[in-house]
């Protein structure tokens, strides 16, 4: 600023004197603005890789979107079902099928606890709530068939699809990650058998292990990590394994090897942090998929076993009262919508910040 | 000057390495087809030859990074061609390392160059504290012309130049006899060529490590081999000293290589003709040469008749 005031002086002086020869003043040779508002380029080549890599993923919006939903489920499905005094098995018969209806907000005529039903005689407007009088009844998220409160419901079946999540990813990890790598990196007879063995698992339809699984295990939380165990982990063997095959005739691993390194020191400390972002985005695309086969699973009746609930098994059981209580499906299908979403949007970001090359093309 | 003692056992002797490839059931690429050379501690051996002659895979036979089709290859004493003992393969892990091609492929993009560098260090456990480490890594990077700062850089935050240095620092941390510098210098543009060659012959004159030195730059290897071999699909068809091979060049590959050097005269380079020299139509068979001597360590792979023609084309 102090600049550009000298600078309108020495200007103002030269326009006076028209006549006379221009005699530039050391004011000239300075910068006129040279404070911050100059945007500096930043200089990324200074920075590390995984500093880079965040700055890319905050700097897009939909990945940061689909991280917060993420996060905001995640606090709900631990929190949620404590926020009221009702539990996920609670029933209460004589309170079923009552509509959403929430304090405060009832008074703007929105979950007020009232549905329109179709009649013989056609539409009507019921409100369970003073029908039964129970004014000081809320059920946020309205109640289900046997009057257990959706809310907590609801929330209790995000936590059994989250905890699912985190088993995908860690299995995707552990066993997709591993057999991919040591594959790959051996080659030759190894490579054939191990790849000949998945190309076999991968043929037997998942719906056919699960059914399976059912007759020697009872249905519940293991059996589905389970059947995730032995079906989820193919893909992420097969993208560890491409890019093995891509790494290993890398000078560097030659260096390694020249330098005695072992097999396991080769692959999971020279390669596996090269590899290290097609593999999270590969995990971050497995699970949605992973909490959708549960909540499949949970839909057809090979899930969690009920009074336990998850995603899948609320949508069930609300798709059969959809006609008459439509309210009683929507929760949890918004938030598996919202949560299946998240992850695609937060793996999509994450593999452009992993792999900015991709952008380019 | 450095003096070599060739009368004394050579640290790497190889002897008829042969490393074929199968391709399929048909098809073999025999990649080297007999080499046979030896090298003395503390001298440099130069291999030349052009694309695909085999030398980049008698490098990488010899340090074992393919196990060899036949041959015999004693490092040291230790016999390292066939199935390798712990200790012997420890001590050729040790004793014999390897700078590579291209900087930037050799170095690990995710390890900072501290890591790259211990990394030796660290598989052999060759210290007691990581105080020690950092010292001994210190101290390399100071020897090869890098800066202590530079230890918790990364590889992409390097010149070219700079990262052959980081290289050559892995190489020379572990103390090598013997290093084999599989073509090192040619991903790097001339002046900083000579900077890394120079650094080499430092290094060689403080520590007396042995070269294998790998390389298509006849004047680069001229400059530094003592003993020059001329490799030409996968057969060592001349070898000799520096002086040997380019003032007395008998067979007819290398006199049509050391031709196409470009002399820095421009008028004499006006004049200069490349011999050309086709291995098809010149009626050499190289499976049946045998080593035949000219003069001191002066030797030619050719049969009896074909070394009568070579001497005669000469005049």
């Amino acid at each position: 600023m102090i600049f550009k005031k000298k600078k309108t002086a020495a200007a103002s002086n030269a326009a006076g004197n028209v006549s006379e020869a221009y005699v530039p003043v050391d004011a000239d040779f300075e910068f006129i603005e040279d404070n911050a508002d100059i945007s500096i380029d930043s200089n990324y080549a200074a920075l590390g890789f995984w500093h880079e890599a965040f700055l890319r993923f905050i700097n897009k919006k939909s990945a940061m979107i689909g991280f917060v939903f993420i996060a905001l489920i995640t606090i709900f499905a631990i929190a949620g079902p404590n926020l009221n005094s009702y539990t996920y098995s609670e029933q209460n018969l004589s309170e079923k099928n009552l509509a959403p209806r929430i304090p405060g907000i009832e008074y703007t005529g929105f979950f007020d606890g009232s549905e329109v039903m179709r009649t013989t005689n056609g539409f009507k407007k019921v409100n369970g709530y003073f029908d039964k009088k129970l004014p000081t009844t809320f059920y946020w998220f309205g109640s289900d068939n046997f009057g257990r409160d959706i809310w907590t419901r609801t929330w209790s079946g995000a936590r059994v699809s989250l905890i699912i999540a985190v088993a995908a990813a860690v299995i995707d990890m552990l066993i997709g990650l591993t057999y991919g790598l040591i594959s790959g990196y051996f080659g030759g007879a190894t490579d054939i058998v191990m790849q000949r063995i998945l190309e076999i698992c991968n043929g037997i339809p998942r719906l056919v292990i699960v059914t399976l699984l059912l007759l020697v295990l009872k249905p519940g939380m293991i059996t589905i990590v389970i059947a995730l165990m032995l079906t989820e982990w193919m893909s992420m063997s097969r993208i560890a394994r491409a890019e093995m095959l891509k790494l290993k005739e890398r000078e560097f691993v030659l260096a390694s090897r020249t330098l005695g390194a072992g097999s396991m020191h080769i692959i999971f400390s020279e390669i596996l942090p090269n590899i290290i972002g097609p593999v999270i985005t590969q995990v971050m695309f497995s699970i949605p998929t992973a909490i959708f086969t549960e909540a499949f699973l949970s839909f057809v009746g090979l899930g969690i076993p009920v009074p336990q609930c998850s995603l899948g098994s609320l949508i069930s059981e609300g798709f059969n009262s959809f006609t008459t209580h439509p309210y009683q499906i929507i929760p949890p299908i918004i938030v598996m919508a919202l949560l299946m979403l998240s992850f695609n949007l937060v793996a999509d970001g994450l593999r452009e910040a992993l792999d900015p090359k991709m952008k380019e093309q | 000057m450095r003096k070599i003692d060739y009368t004394k056992e050579p640290l790497l002797k190889v002897e008829d390495l042969k490393q074929h490839f199968k391709m399929n059931r048909n098809y073999t690429v025999k990649a080297v087809d007999g080499v046979s050379f030896s090298i003395w501690p503390g001298e440099t051996y130069g291999l030349v030859g052009e694309s695909g002659s085999g030398k980049s895979t008698v490098g990488r036979s010899v340090i074992r990074l393919y196990d060899p089709t036949d041959g015999k290859i004693i490092f040291d004493g230790d016999d390292i061609s066939g199935k390798m003992s712990r200790k012997t393969v420890e001590d050729l892990r040790v004793k014999m390392q390897m700078i590579f091609q291209d900087p930037m492929a050799s170095l690990n993009p995710r390890k900072n160059v501290g890591d790259i560098i211990g990394e030796g260090l660290d598989i052999h456990k060759s210290y007691k504290s990581r105080d020690e480490r950092t010292a001994k890594i210190k101290a390399i990077l100071k020897k090869v012309g890098l800066a202590e700062e530079h230890i918790s850089r990364y590889p992409h935050q390097f010149s070219g130049g700079q990262r052959q240095r980081v290289g050559i620092a892995r190489a020379l941390i572990m103390n090598p006899k013997l290093v084999i510098a599989d073509e090192c210098i040619s991903a790097l543009d001339v002046s900083i060529q000579a900077q890394v060659v120079n650094l080499m012959k430092d290094i060689q004159e403080e520590t007396g490590t042995a070269y294998l030195f790998i390389a298509h730059d006849l004047s680069m290897v001229k400059y530094i081999s003592d003993r020059i071999g001329v490799l030409h699909l996968g057969h060592l068809v001349e070898m000799g000293s520096k002086d040997e091979i380019f003032d007395n060049p008998v067979h007819p590959y290398t006199r049509s290589l050391l031709s196409a050097i470009p002399t820095p005269n421009p008028i004499a380079e006006k004049t200069r003709t490349a011999i050309p020299y086709d291995y098809a139509s010149s009626g050499i068979d190289y499976r049946k040469g045998t080593y035949h001597l000219i003069d001191g360590t002066h030797y030619v792979k050719c049969t009896d008749e074909e070394l009568k023609r070579f001497t005669e084309d000469k005049q």
